[in-house]
């Protein structure tokens, strides 16, 4: 069996070790003696989601994901929703998840369209949402924790019916700081705003991806189990220090002064967003 | 001139400087100035202005310490007083506890401030010091946690050098897109240093650098030389934004045995021949950086020389360490730019099978608490090499993960995630005569110094000159 991974615009949506994540989904591929190909597609490239098992978009700076944009509607757009559509298993992280939703309005009041395809908007802040994040899902069988790192200032809502991932326990703020969801799944579709990377310390959601995949292309349904003993205490060691971690945001709302006054690292306590 | 008010908070940041050293707190390198600062709101500023030969800020990511203490270096050698912020305390208390070795230097012969200065902190540092030179380095990503994006601090940097003051002069890396784009920035047209070597080997590694378009129509820079990451020769294809021409330039870079350079410096009025005694690629732009700066200011081309072909590398920044019949490689890493640097120096310094790796990743404040990082640096590339790496710091478990991914034999993979015990158990299995390299992030390099320094073998980093 074979496994083709394309990974969407690898140089410019790449500041968060989302490398991470294709090499997850790779290694516990060939573990499993699954070939695997990996095919990157840049800004122009044309893309043909029939040959591709699994979709990776990973984050980018603002200036970077309103260069993309466009690409993605035009030249990716069509196909990928009927893919989606049709299962494909995505994942998207960050300005990745943010670019799949309806759209992003960014600081300047500028709506940039998205590809429309997950059912959620955007909305930039002033304020940036950084730090560990633990997430609590019940999608993957047994009730599971995800554990990351979330640093953004686009406050995402799900559309009415739509999906979370899971639900923000303890520490982050997920999709909005608000209504405690994080991410969105819709049909193998995942979109989130947790890297650190996410997928290495987070298997459960790795063979999740790759399980849809085999499905999809073989028919497979039961993955062979791999020896996770790092990777749980990888998990089990996040999770703690993201415990131990300052209970809210470090340094957060100092990132968007205006005033000219310096940014500052430190411990300083964002207001106005609830106690999980 | 020092007024009363000056004086006064002058007075007492030394009393609480020498309080942190009787009482051994520490090196007392920002509450000093922290103090100072809040009797003298404006003691930067006045402080500043006594130095006779004006300021010069070191600024960018990587190889701002290493750069400040070689130019103080430069400058010590034609019998300047310097007074630096040497030991990386580089927001504005620390860089106030600095200056205020100034008032006692006043008046005996020429004066100095060489300061390095954080990158989010350089306007408003920069403001007060007003520098008679701004050095911009580079710009890698690094701790975004902090800074959110890698756009926001250029523009950070960009405004501190629209507020030079008339005569003060920008320093750019010409290889660095994005620091060279600051040109446009400048009221006075800059001075650019840069590698011109072709011949020169450019980097083999996977990682994916992230500067790489160009800041004025958004196409993807084409690269005719790539030294490393996303430091070299380039030019957009589509609107014609190309590196500018540097010029103090390195057209020899020779990379030689026991990790060192040849370099070959070439500037309008000199040209120099040094042997930079430093393992990295990025130690030449550290060198090129400091000449270029130091031949500004008038020193002669034969000091410059002489200095950097002396220099001694800078606590945990390639520094080694002799422990019995063993050699401690110290590279403090921090972003996926330089630790690949070192990565790449470690797998041209050793053979297949042959190299004894101690990794420690903290996420404290001061290392940036988001370590997504460590799946950006190509630790691939040391698959055939280690044959043992002992992962350790408050990450630790993510090192070990990453390593696995990494395709490198588990067994190979210790984990202990507090630093001394960690490095007690790498040195056990060091066969005879044979090198750590220890590679730390910033908190878990000072606990180790600080373990090195009791047990005497360096000097604790406030001391060192």
């Amino acid at each position: 069996m074979k496994l083709t991974i394309a990974w969407l615009f690898p140089s410019r949506m790449d500041i968060y070790g989302d490398r991470g994540n294709v090499l997850t989904l790779q290694r516990r591929a060939e573990w499993r003696g699954i070939i695997t190909e990996l095919r990157t597609f840049s800004r122009g490239d044309p893309f043909d989601p029939d040959l591709l098992d699994i979709i990776f978009l990973g984050g980018g700076q603002d200036r970077q994901q309103r260069m993309l944009v466009q690409d993605l509607i035009k030249t990716k757009g069509p196909a990928l929703r009927a893919a989606i559509e049709d299962g494909l298993p995505t994942l998207a992280v960050c300005g990745g998840y943010q670019l799949l939703g309806e759209y992003y309005q960014m600081n300047d009041g500028d709506r940039l369209p998205g590809v429309d395809i997950l059912p959620v908007e955007t909305i930039a802040e002033p304020v940036r949402y950084i730090g560990n994040i633990i997430v609590e899902t019940d999608l993957f069988g047994a009730r599971r924790t995800l554990v990351g790192f979330e640093n953004h200032n686009g406050c995402t809502y799900l559309k009415p019916g739509a999906r979370p991932l899971g639900r923000v326990r303890r520490r982050g703020s997920g999709n909005n700081g608000r209504d405690h969801t994080e991410g969105v799944i819709y049909r193998n579709a995942i979109g989130t705003y947790l890297h650190g990377a996410l997928l290495p310390k987070n298997p459960v959601l790795a063979d999740f991806l790759l399980q849809k995949a085999l499905n999809r292309r073989y028919g497979v349904t039961e993955l062979a189990p791999l020896d996770d003993s790092l990777e749980t205490e990888a998990h089990d060691a996040a999770l703690r220090l993201a415990l131990k971690s300052h209970p809210k945001y470090l340094g957060a709302h100092l990132i968007k002064k205006r005033d000219g006054s310096p940014l500052r690292g430190g411990r300083d306590t964002m207001k106005d967003v609830p106690d999980v | 001139m020092i007024d009363l008010r000056l004086r006064l908070a002058i007075g007492s940041g030394r009393l609480v400087r020498w309080l942190s050293q009787v009482l051994g707190t520490g090196g007392g390198t920002v509450m000093p100035g922290a103090v100072t600062s809040r009797l003298d709101p404006q003691a930067m500023r006045k402080l500043a202005s006594l130095a006779s030969q004006g300021v010069v800020v070191v600024t960018g990511t990587n190889g701002k310490t290493t750069t400040t203490r070689m130019l103080t270096a430069i400058c010590q050698r034609i019998g300047w007083q310097v007074v630096s912020n040497g030991a990386g305390a580089n927001m504005a208390s620390g860089v106030t506890t600095a200056l205020l070795e100034l008032p006692r230097l006043a008046g005996h012969g020429n004066t100095i401030a060489i300061i390095e200065v954080d990158e989010a902190w350089t306007p408003s540092v920069s403001a007060q010091l007003r520098p008679r030179r701004l050095i911009v380095h580079n710009f890698f990503r690094d701790q975004l946690d902090r800074y959110g994006e890698l756009d926001a601090v250029t523009d950070r940097v960009a405004q501190a050098l629209q507020a030079l003051p008339v005569g003060s002069r920008a320093v750019l890396n010409a290889d660095d897109p994005t620091v060279a784009n600051l040109a446009r920035d400048c009221a006075q047209s800059p001075l650019f240093y840069g590698i011109e070597d072709h011949c020169l080997a450019g980097e083999t590694g996977l990682y994916a650098a992230d500067a790489t378009d160009c800041r004025r129509c958004s196409t993807a820079f084409e690269y005719t030389k790539r030294y490393f990451s996303h430091l070299g020769i380039y030019v957009c294809p589509q609107c014609g934004e190309a590196r500018p021409t540097p010029q103090v330039f390195a057209d020899r870079v020779v990379p030689c045995q026991e990790g060192s350079f040849e370099v070959h410096i070439g500037s309008p009025s000199a040209e120099l021949k040094v042997h930079l005694p430093l393992p990295g690629l990025y130690d030449v732009y550290n060198a090129l950086a400091a000449a270029a700066t130091a031949l500004s200011l008038g020193i002669p081309s034969q000091v410059v020389a002489e200095t950097l072909s002396e220099f001694r590398a800078v606590f945990g920044r390639g520094e080694r360490i002799l422990l019995g019949d063993h050699e401690l490689h110290l590279f403090l890493v921090k972003n996926p730019a330089s630790f690949n640097q070192v990565i790449q120096l470690i797998t041209r310094a050793t053979s297949a099978q042959e190299a004894h790796l101690l990794i420690l990743v903290n996420d404290n404040d001061a290392d940036g608490h988001d370590i997504s990082w460590l799946w950006d640096v190509d630790f691939e590339l040391l698959s055939d090499r280690a044959v043992s790496i002992t992962a350790s710091g408050t990450r630790a478990l993510e090192v070990a993960l990453r390593l696995k991914y990494a395709g490198i034999d588990q067994v190979r993979v210790t984990i202990i995630p507090k630093p001394v015990p960690a490095l007690e158990a790498a040195m056990a299995q060091l066969p005879a005569g044979s090198s750590l390299y220890i590679l730390p992030t910033y908190t878990a390099l000072l606990t180790l110094h600080n373990h090195l320094a009791r047990s005497g073998h360096v000097p604790a980093f406030w001391q060192e000159s």
